[in-house]
C-alpha cells in the first residue's frame, strides 16, 4: 500500500510540474518575446504536431517513414479548399483535414505496409515524390507551385486570431492536446502492441499481435496528426504552396524528431525547437546549415541514438544513483516497485 | 506504325534501364551484405558524376588515366563511407539508426558537393560523340548505345564475381551469416568493405555514364528512386530480379513519354504501387528470411 501511494504521488508530482511549466509558458512567451520570435515559435509548433506523428511511427513503432510531409500536404490543401471555396469555419476545416489525411493514410498505409522495414521506408520516399508531383500539377485543386493565398485565420466563433500572439494560443493548445494524446498512447493497448512490434516482430506475431493491423493503425494516427499539422500551417501562414512539401522538408522533420529523442513527446518538442531556432542563431553560417544537420545526424546516431531526452534520462538516473535518491539504491529497497513501461 | 520512333524509345529506355539497374544492384548488394538500405546511394551516384567531371573537364585528363583515378577515388570513398556510416553502428540495438545515419551522409555529401562545385549544374561533353542514323529518320546517339554496352559489361562482371570467383562466394557467405563466416575464418571486415567498394564503384561509373545526358547537378540523387522501383518490381533482395526490374522500369518510363511528359515519374511509381498491391515480393522475389 505504501509502495502504491508513493508511486501515485510521483505521477501527480510530475503532472503538476509539467502543468505549471506549460501555464508559465502560455503566459510568458507571448508577452515577453518580440513579434519575430513569436512567429518563429509558431512555425516550430506547426511542425511539432507533424513530428509527433513521427514520434508514434518511429519512436513507438520503430518504422522509419518519410510520408509525414505528404499527409501534411493533404491536410493543408483540404483545409485550404474547405475554407476558401466552401467557406467553412476553422474547426470544420481542421476536422476535415484530419479526416481526409487519415483516410489517405489508411489507403496508402494498407498498400505500403505490405513491404517490410527498410523497403517500406524507401516506398514512403517514393510516395513523397509522387505526391509532390501531384501537388505541383493539379492546379485546380492546389494552385500548383503558385499556391493558394488569402486563407482565413484561426477562429472559434467570434475569437479571430489576427495577430501572431493569438496564433500562438491556438497552436499552443493544439500542440498540448496532440502531445497529451501521443503521451497517453504509449500506455494503451495499441502502444504496447506497437512496442512489441518494434522490438521483435516475429515474437510479437507469435504472441498474437496482428502486426499488419497495428502498423497500419500507427500509420493512420501519424497521418491524422500530420493532417492536423497541415491545417494549422495553412491557417497560420494564410498561404499554401507546393514547394513546402518537398522531400528535404521531410528529412528535416525526421531529424527534428530524432534530435530531441524520438520516443518521447517532450523530446520531440526539444528537437523541433532547436532545429527551428538554429537558422536564426547561426545566421552568418546560413549556407553551411544543412551540412551541419547531416554531420550532426551522423554523430547523433553514433553517440546519442536516443536523442537529447535519452541523454537527459541517462544523466538523471546516474545522478540519482550517485546520490542515492533512487528507490532502487536506497537501503532496504525491495523489488516490488512497479517499473515504467519503456 | 512508326517503327523508328519505337526503336529510339526502346534504346533510350534500355539505356536508362541499365543506369537504374546499376543503381539497383548497388542497393541490393548492400542490403544482402549488411541488411540496411543505403539512402546515400543516389549521392554516391552524383559524386561519381562530379568526380568524373572534375577529372575530364577541370583537369583535362585523357580518358584512360581518368578511369583509373576515378576508380581509385571510388574505392577510397567506399571504404570511408563504410567506416563513417556502418562500422560504428553495426551492433546497435535499433536498425533504424543506420538508415538515419545514411540519410545524414546523403545530406552531407550533397552539401559538400554544392560547396565545392557550386549549385549551378555543369555540362559534361559526351563520352562518345556522334549519332547513329538509320534509314534517314532514326537518330540514336552513340552515348545511349555506349551506356547499354558498359552497363551490360558491369552486370556480367558482377554476376561472374559472385558466381564463379572464390572471392564472390566468400562475400556471399559473409552476407548470409556473418557469425558463421567469422567462425570459418572469413574476415567480415574485409568482405563488408569490399561490398561497399563494389557498390560505390558501380554507382560511380553509373554517374559517369549518365552525366553527358543529364547535366551534372546535385539533383542526380533522385535517380535512386527509379532504381529502387526497379528493385521492388523485380523482386526484393535478388540481384537478377533487380536488373530485370530496372530494365523494365527504364522501358516503361521511356514509352510513357508517348502519353505524358509531366507525369512520367508518376507513371513509373504507379506501376510500382500496382506491383506492390498485386505481388509484394516482386516477380523474382525470394523472401529474405529473418532470423528470430
Amino acid at each position: 500500500m505504501n509502495v502504491c501511494m508513493s508511486y501515485m504521488k510521483k505521477q501527480t508530482r510530475q503532472f503538476l510540474v509539467v502543468a505549471v511549466i506549460l501555464a508559465l509558458a502560455a503566459v510568458l512567451v507571448p508577452t515577453l518575446s518580440s513579434h519575430y520570435v513569436i512567429t518563429v515559435v509558431n512555425g516550430a509548433l506547426v511542425f511539432y504536431v507533424g513530428c509527433l506523428g513521427i514520434c508514434v511511427m518511429l519512436g513507438y513503432g520503430g518504422m522509419v517513414s518519410f510520408a509525414t510531409i505528404s499527409f501534411m500536404g493533404f491536410g493543408a490543401y483540404m483545409s485550404a479548399n474547405l475554407s476558401l471555396k466552401a467557406g467553412m469555419p476553422f474547426l470544420i476545416c481542421m476536422l476535415g483535414a484530419m479526416v481526409f489525411a487519415g483516410f489517405c493514410a489508411l489507403v496508402i498505409g494498407a498498400i505500403l505496409l505490405r513491404l517490410s522495414g527498410t523497403f517500406f521506408t524507401f516506398s514512403t520516399v517514393a510516395l513523397v515524390l509522387i505526391v509532390y508531383d501531384l501537388f505541383t500539377n493539379l492546379r485546380t485543386l492546389t494552385g500548383g507551385p503558385d499556391g493558394m493565398g488569402g486563407i482565413p485565420p484561426f477562429n472559434i466563433g467570434s475569437f479571430v486570431a489576427d495577430t501572431s500572439p493569438k496564433n500562438f494560443y491556438f497552436l499552443f493548445v493544439a500542440s498540448i492536446l496532440a502531445a497529451l494524446f501521443v503521451h497517453r498512447l504509449k500506455y494503451t493497448n495499441l502502444g504496447r502492441r506497437l512496442a512489441a512490434v518494434r522490438d521483435n516482430e516475429i515474437a510479437a506475431a507469435t504472441m498474437g499481435v496482428d502486426v499488419y493491423r497495428t502498423k497500419v493503425t500507427a500509420f493512420v494516427i501519424a497521418g491524422v496528426l500530420s493532417g492536423l499539422s497541415g491545417s494549422l500551417m495553412v491557417h497560420n501562414y494564410h498561404f499554401v504552396g507546393s514547394s513546402s512539401f518537398v522531400f528535404d522538408q521531410s528529412t528535416t522533420m525526421v531529424i527534428m524528431a530524432m534530435l530531441g529523442g524520438v520516443s518521447h513527446p517532450g523530446g520531440v518538442f526539444l528537437g523541433t525547437m532547436i532545429i527551428t531556432m538554429l537558422p536564426e542563431w547561426l545566421k552568418p553560417l546560413q549556407e553551411y546549415i544543412r551540412l551541419f544537420y547531416g554531420l550532426g545526424v551522423m554523430l547523433l546516431m553514433v553517440f546519442m541514438p536516443a536523442g537529447l531526452w535519452g541523454l537527459g534520462e541517462q544523466i538523471s538516473t546516474r545522478l540519482k544513483e550517485r546520490f542515492h535518491l533512487s528507490r532502487k539504491t536506497r537501503i532496504g529497497a525491495d523489488d516490488a516497485s512497479p517499473k515504467e513501461v519503456v | 506504325m512508326n517503327i523508328g520512333l519505337y526503336l529510339q524509345l526502346l534504346v533510350i529506355g534500355l539505356s536508362m534501364g541499365m543506369i537504374y539497374a546499376i543503381l539497383a544492384m548497388g542497393i541490393v548488394l548492400l542490403v544482402r551484405a549488411v541488411g540496411v538500405l543505403n539512402f546515400a546511394q543516389g549521392e554516391l551516384f552524383m559524386l561519381g558524376a562530379y568526380v568524373c567531371y572534375a577529372l575530364t573537364v577541370q583537369l583535362h585528363m585523357p580518358i584512360y588515366a581518368m578511369l583509373i583515378i576515378a576508380l581509385l577515388v571510388f574505392v577510397l570513398f567506399g571504404t570511408l563511407f563504410m567506416f563513417a556510416v556502418y562500422w560504428p553502428l553495426r551492433n546497435s540495438k535499433w536498425p533504424a539508426t543506420i538508415i538515419i545515419s545514411t540519410l545524414g551522409a546523403s545530406v552531407v555529401l550533397k552539401e559538400v558537393v554544392k560547396l565545392i562545385w557550386g549549385s549551378v549544374p555543369v555540362v559534361q561533353p559526351p563520352i562518345i560523340k556522334g549519332v547513329l542514323v538509320m534509314g534517314g529518320k532514326i537518330r540514336i546517339e552513340y552515348q545511349y548505345l555506349f551506356i547499354i554496352g558498359i552497363g551490360s559489361l558491369l552486370i556480367i562482371a558482377v554476376f561472374l564475381l559472385f558466381d564463379k570467383l572464390f572471392l564472390g562466394r566468400t562475400m556471399q557467405a559473409a552476407a548470409q551469416d556473418s557469425y558463421a563466416a567469422q567462425l570459418l575464418g572469413i574476415p567480415t571486415v574485409i568482405t563488408t568493405a569490399l561490398t561497399y567498394i563494389i557498390s560505390a564503384s558501380l554507382v560511380g561509373i553509373g554517374g559517369w555514364l549518365v552525366s553527358p545526358l543529364f547535366l551534372v547537378s546535385t539533383s542526380l540523387g533522385s535517380f535512386l528512386l527509379k532504381g529502387f522501383a526497379g528493385m521492388v518490381i523485380g523482386g526484393l533482395g535478388d540481384v537478377k530480379g533487380a536488373v530485370i526490374g530496372s530494365l523494365l522500369v527504364g522501358v516503361i518510363e521511356s514509352f510513357a513519354t508517348l502519353f505524358t511528359a509531366t507525369f512520367k515519374d508518376a507513371v513509373v511509381f504507379s506501376v510500382l504501387i500496382i506491383v506492390l498491391i498485386v505481388r509484394p515480393t516482386g516477380f523474382f522475389g525470394q523472401k529474405i528470411s529473418e532470423k528470430v
